[in-house]
């Protein structure tokens, strides 16, 4: 089904292409969030502001990592930007809610 | 290729590898050399070869800084001597907020004029984690990009290793370059896995609030006023403004002595005076991390005038935890077995990128040559110039520092810089003579490595007249164990030249080459 | 003098675990005692055999140093030990014939 275009070089690089900001560009806009909103609800549950601000951040590359290596073996780009932006807008909403609670 | 997760890891591995992998060499070379950095400095700064002394009297010190102190300075602050570093550091920033920075001798309170280099704290540390491409703090994020890289580069490794465990203690060097460097690439890689894993995890977490400073807005929200409340809550702060009256300063010792009952025996490491001369001038004590991993951020702060106790601060928990990874990383704790050991290690990192660089190149070559491309020509240039060009670069460093005459200065640049010129132009040219030479660049490289060390050996000898025999003899270990590394790079790469020499001759065809798709699961 | 023999002790009982942990592999333990043997007896003895060692280095470290430094050193002198012991496989594998002597007496068996 896919081989007429997904053969084309162009095609090719253009999915590496779009794989990769996916994955580094995409994946850490989705951590960044979510530490955020990680940092907020700690927060929020009575941890001191400093700490709930490491705690949050510190499991973040751990995290990205997780990202990246699914980001690589995911088979379909589209669903790769699907989940990321999913992803992003509820950690965002999540954030949103415990700031506006502040 | 069917689009399989063992496939898709080992792909990733192999591209990660070879796009990241001169810059992750780079990082790994650079952090293995600052393991003993201060070492470094003192080879490169032989003014500071001084003898360590016990007792430092911080009232003798305030007096004879007194006139090196500008009017209007903000601050000044002493580094005491350690174990590794035997003189005072001073340093000071003026009314403008310049910082003049230098040594002093720990028996006459003098300073020590500037030697007119970065050494290895001003050059090479930086380059370790900052790349020195500080506009927009580019170089911090291509190194977080790396250790992100390398992160990947670890999970993919072990994940595509077919025969981990039956290979666990495999090294087959007789088999030939690619079935050997391969094996060398899986021992370093799977044996140091906690090492490379922790640290890399370590030096990203040193940087945590730099890497994730959104982590902040969830609990201060953004802006200026929300950064300055995080760094006061989590790292401690104590400011008050200047009176604009003169004041006087008590006894510094007398406040080292009253921080280190409040530390329960820790020791001050570095003495800071805010606002001197001023009538709300107040001191900045912070107490020594020299016997525990964990970097604390214990300080206490007095009245300049009266020395009563203003402030004090620690860390709390999961500040600790960050300060205690990070601190594995640093490495700043005094422990020789452990120092060496961390400094094998990191050369064993270097080993695992540069192994998986020739086993790439030669699986590479193989494959090209049958295609009939000469890509991997550019790529092989690219290897070279990353690994071998880089030992050449910064032993030209070492060679300059002991070449160039004190005060010399070129089209605008100082010594320091002149030094660090050398550093860059020379790499430059090893990226161009192993384009140039391709079949003759790994060999002719190893023979410079082996040359300018030797060569590093010698000037220290020849300029400040401290030759090995005479360092053992007066225990100056740093520069001995610098010398003697020196002389142990020159022989190890002698051996690879003399090497790679007899391989030219008899350049055969490998029986079997050893390709990816029989070592990787899929 | 007494963190260096502990220093010592504490590599010597780590590269003395990761010996018998690779003896327990039958390509290894030809390779050392340079006949084929079966697989089985061998791994069950020697691997506990070289864990134990690994926890005799753990616990001399420690006691050298403390909780977190000796941890830290053990973490390290087995990265060591291990490539030495991958080291002495290759290019001296009856090196380790002594590990082999040894299990030989002790064991009592094929």
């Amino acid at each position: 089904m896919h081989t007429r275009y997904a053969d084309h070089r162009l095609t090719r690089i253009v999915r590496i292409g779009m794989r990769l900001l996916g994955a580094v560009f995409g994946g850490y806009a989705l951590t960044a969030l979510t530490v955020a909103s990680a940092g907020a609800v700690l927060a929020r549950l009575g941890v001191a502001r400093s700490e709930a601000v490491v705690l949050s951040a510190m499991p973040g590359f751990v995290l990205y990592l997780a990202l990246l290596l699914w980001a690589f073996s995911i088979k379909s780009v589209t669903r790769l930007w699907l989940a990321l932006a999913a992803g992003a807008a509820a950690s965002a909403m999540l954030l949103h809610l415990v700031r506006q609670g502040n | 290729m069917e689009h399989t997760f063992g496939n898709a890891m080992a792909r990733l591995h192999t591209w990660a590898g070879v796009i990241l992998g001169g810059l992750l060499f780079a990082i790994f070379w650079m952090g293995t050399l600052c393991v003993f950095d201060r070492e470094i400095d003192r080879w490169m700064m032989p003014k500071t070869r001084l003898a360590k002394t016990s007792d430092i009297s911080l009232d003798h010190l305030a007096r004879a800084v007194a006139s090196t102190v500008p009017a209007k300075a903000s601050q000044w602050r002493v580094d005491l001597p350690t174990d590794r570093v035997p003189t005072l550091r001073f340093s000071c920033r003026d009314g403008a907020g310049d910082v003049i920075a230098r040594h002093l001798d720990p028996a006459t309170y003098q300073i020590i004029p500037d030697q007119g280099t970065k050494a290895g704290t001003g050059f090479i540390f930086p380059f370790h984690y900052g790349l020195h491409l500080k506009w927009k703090d580019l170089g911090k994020w291509f190194v977080g990009l790396a250790a992100m890289t390398m992160l990947v580069l670890l999970v993919s490794g072990v994940v595509v290793h077919k025969k981990i465990f039956a290979q666990f203690f495999t090294f087959r060097p007789r088999k030939g370059v690619q079935r050997g460097s391969l094996d060398l690439h899986c021992l370093t890689g799977v044996i140091g896995l906690p090492f490379h894993l922790a640290m890399t995890l370590s030096g990203l977490i040193i940087f945590v609030s730099f890497y994730f400073p959104q982590a902040q807005w969830g609990a201060y929200g953004s802006g200026e006023g929300a950064k300055a409340a995080y760094t006061a809550e989590a790292f401690g702060s104590f400011t008050r403004p200047r009176a604009d009256a003169p004041g006087t300063l008590a006894s510094l010792d007398a406040m080292a002595s009253q921080a280190e009952r409040e530390w329960a025996g820790g020791q001050p490491y570095f003495v800071r005076v805010w606002h001197p001369g001023d009538a709300n001038s107040y001191v900045e004590l912070r107490r020594s991390y020299a016997g525990d991993i964990t970097m604390n951020l214990d300080q206490i702060y007095f009245d300049a005038a009266s020395g009563e106790l203003l402030h004090r601060f620690e860390a709390a928990a999961v500040m600790k935890v960050q300060r205690f990874i990070s601190g594995l990383h640093f490495i700043q704790f005094d422990h020789w077995t452990l120092r060496w050991l961390y400094f094998l290690a990191g050369l064993s990192g270097c080993v695992m990128i540069a192994t998986g660089f020739i086993f790439w190149l030669g699986a590479r070559r193989a494959r090209h040559a049958r295609k009939g491309l000469a890509g991997v020509r550019v790529v092989e240039g690219l290897t070279v110039g990353s690994v071998t060009g880089i030992i050449v670069a910064t032993l030209a460093f070492f060679a300059a520092n002991r070449l160039l005459p004190q005060g010399t200065s070129f089209a605008g640049q100082g010594r320091a810089a002149l030094e660090i010129w050398t550093f860059y132009l020379v790499w430059v040219a090893c990226f161009i003579q192993a384009w140039w030479r391709p079949a003759a660049a790994w060999r002719e490289q190893a023979w410079a490595i082996c040359v300018i060390a030797l060569a590093c050996v010698l000037l220290n000898s020849v300029t400040t007249g401290d030759h090995l025999i005479r360092t053992v003899s007066q225990r100056t270990w740093a520069v001995a164990g610098m010398d003697a590394m020196l002389l142990l790079l020159t022989l190890l790469a002698a051996w690879v030249a003399i090497r790679l020499g007899r391989k030219a001759v008899d350049r055969a065809v490998q029986s079997g080459p050893v390709s990816i798709a029989t070592e990787v699961r899929s | 003098m007494m963190p260096a023999l502990l220093s010592v002790a504490a590599s010597l009982a780590s590269y003395a675990g990761f010996a018998c942990l690779a003896l327990a592999m039958p390509r290894h333990w030809a390779e050392a005692s340079g006949q084929e043997s079966a697989a089985a007896p061998h791994r069950r003895r020697l691997r506990p055999l070289g864990l134990l060692m690994l926890g005799v280095s753990y616990a001399l470290c420690v006691y050298r140093d403390g909780p977190s430094f000796g941890a830290l050193l053990w973490v390290l002198l087995c990265y060591a030990a291990a490539i030495a012991v991958a080291l002495t496989l290759t290019w001296q594998p009856r090196l380790l014939l002594p590990a082999v002597w040894l299990y030989r007496s002790v064991a009592k068996g094929p």
